[in-house]
């Protein structure tokens, strides 16, 4: 009698190649293990052998049904207002997704009562407690190596390796981390700040000197320094002056010498003349036309 | 409150009943491993501390699933024809090749034949 399934063995060995490698992604890793335990659980109800793809085709089944049953217990949770899924959440689930294969259940519809108990009506939890008291455990075949919490393969994004309880306990762990604040440089990603031709938000510019909202403070709670709202590039002087009389406003570039009046066409182009009348009174002040 | 009228002994009796079976979840080693089962759920959005019945959930569908393939053959083996079967019974639609051929002209009429 053939203690093995042919398949078993043959995925057996692949995933022990999938693993002495690192470049499975984590979605062909899960599926790899996946598929493992399928074919056990095969070889457990009384197949010796079977097809590659009536094997695969198992495993996406059996993923997508257990992904199908999170998807419906975490919807009944939000939707009571919770994040964390508690058993009847999980129950309501089961029950959602049992009764669409296997055309009803016994204890759906008087589950919500307020005298009625979980157990005693729920047809789904009694099917698994039968399964359980009456079936043998069959554990896993190969120990599950535990991925490497600061490399940035395995189940872990690269940006997980600074959660842990850092962030506190309202943040699940499964969300990525944070986007660092410090400068725009990213220690995870260091070119993550920088853009190709040095552009970034006007607000952290050198131009711009004011204090803007919280950008400009670091994390030691001292004002961000940045260029002291200097100007870079140097300019030329600008005088304004006012003329006494007539209102003549003249703009004199310094570096085209102010002495040299002589040349007045040329000084006549570079100046911009506004010219304006106004009476004043005989107090000398100005009276408005 | 109407919860609150009949606190009887059924209440503690399934609530012991429900404990117990909490507890012989603890016990019981599914073979779908929990680390596997862990990454399904948290791609799914779901938060649970104990996972445990999930595990067993999934396992049970699949047994359930697999005693329907069972054929009259002694020598068992999955084909994708009796997969395929069983699923549409459970409204999951898998499409399979009917046959292999062994060149692109095998089955058509010889006098069609390009040669």
């Amino acid at each position: 009698m053939k203690s093995k399934l042919r398949k078993e063995a043959k995925t057996q060995s692949s995933t022990t190649t999938t693993t002495t490698t690192t470049t499975a992604t984590p979605s062909e890793l899960s599926f790899a293990i996946a598929r493992i335990a399928v074919s056990q659980i095969c070889q457990s109800v009384g197949f010796k052998a079977t097809q590659l793809s009536a094997l695969e085709t198992l495993t996406l089944v059996a993923t997508k049904y257990l992904q199908a049953i999170a998807g419906s217990a975490a919807s009944f949770t939000n939707s009571s207002n919770r994040t964390q899924s508690n058993l009847l959440d999980l129950t309501n689930a089961l029950h959602d997704v049992v009764s669409l294969h296997s055309g009803g259940l016994s204890g759906g519809s008087i589950l919500h009562r307020p005298t009625s108990t979980l157990l005693s009506t729920s047809g789904v939890l009694k099917d698994l407690a039968n399964f359980v008291y009456f079936h043998d455990e069959i554990p896993f075949a190969k120990p599950i190596p535990r991925p490497d919490r600061t490399s940035s393969s395995g189940n872990s994004s690269p940006g997980t390796k600074k959660l842990d309880c850092s962030r506190g306990s309202n943040v699940p762990k499964w969300l990525p981390g944070f986007p660092n604040g410090n400068n725009g440089v990213d220690e995870i990603y260091p070119g993550k700040g920088k853009r190709k031709n040095g552009e970034s938000l006007w607000e952290e510019s050198v131009l711009v000197g004011s204090d803007l909202g919280w950008k400009n403070w670091n994390e030691n709670g001292r004002k961000r320094v940045v260029g002291e709202g200097k100007v870079e590039t140097g300019r030329g002087k600008v005088r304004f002056k006012m003329g006494s009389r007539s209102g003549v406003c003249r703009l004199e570039n310094n570096k085209n010498n102010v002495n040299d009046k002589s040349n007045g066409i040329d000084e006549e182009e570079k100046i911009l003349v506004y010219k304006r009348r106004r009476r004043r009174d005989d107090g000398g002040r100005l009276i408005n036309l | 409150m109407n919860h609150n009228q009949q606190p009887g002994d059924g209440t503690h009796e399934d609530d012991a009943a429900l404990s117990d079976f909490l507890a012989s979840l603890m016990d019981y080693t599914p073979t779908i491993p929990d680390e596997l089962v862990e990454h399904y759920l948290a791609k799914s959005g779901f938060q649970c501390p104990d996972v445990r019945l999930q595990c067993k959930a999934r396992q049970a569908a699949v047994v359930k699933d697999k005693r329907d393939k069972q054929q009259k053959d002694k020598r068992l083996i999955l084909t994708m024809e009796d997969l395929s079967r069983a699923l549409r019974e459970y409204g999951v639609n898998v499409k399979h090749q009917e046959y292999f051929a062994d060149s692109p002209s095998t089955g058509m009429d010889p006098a069609s034949r390009d040669e």
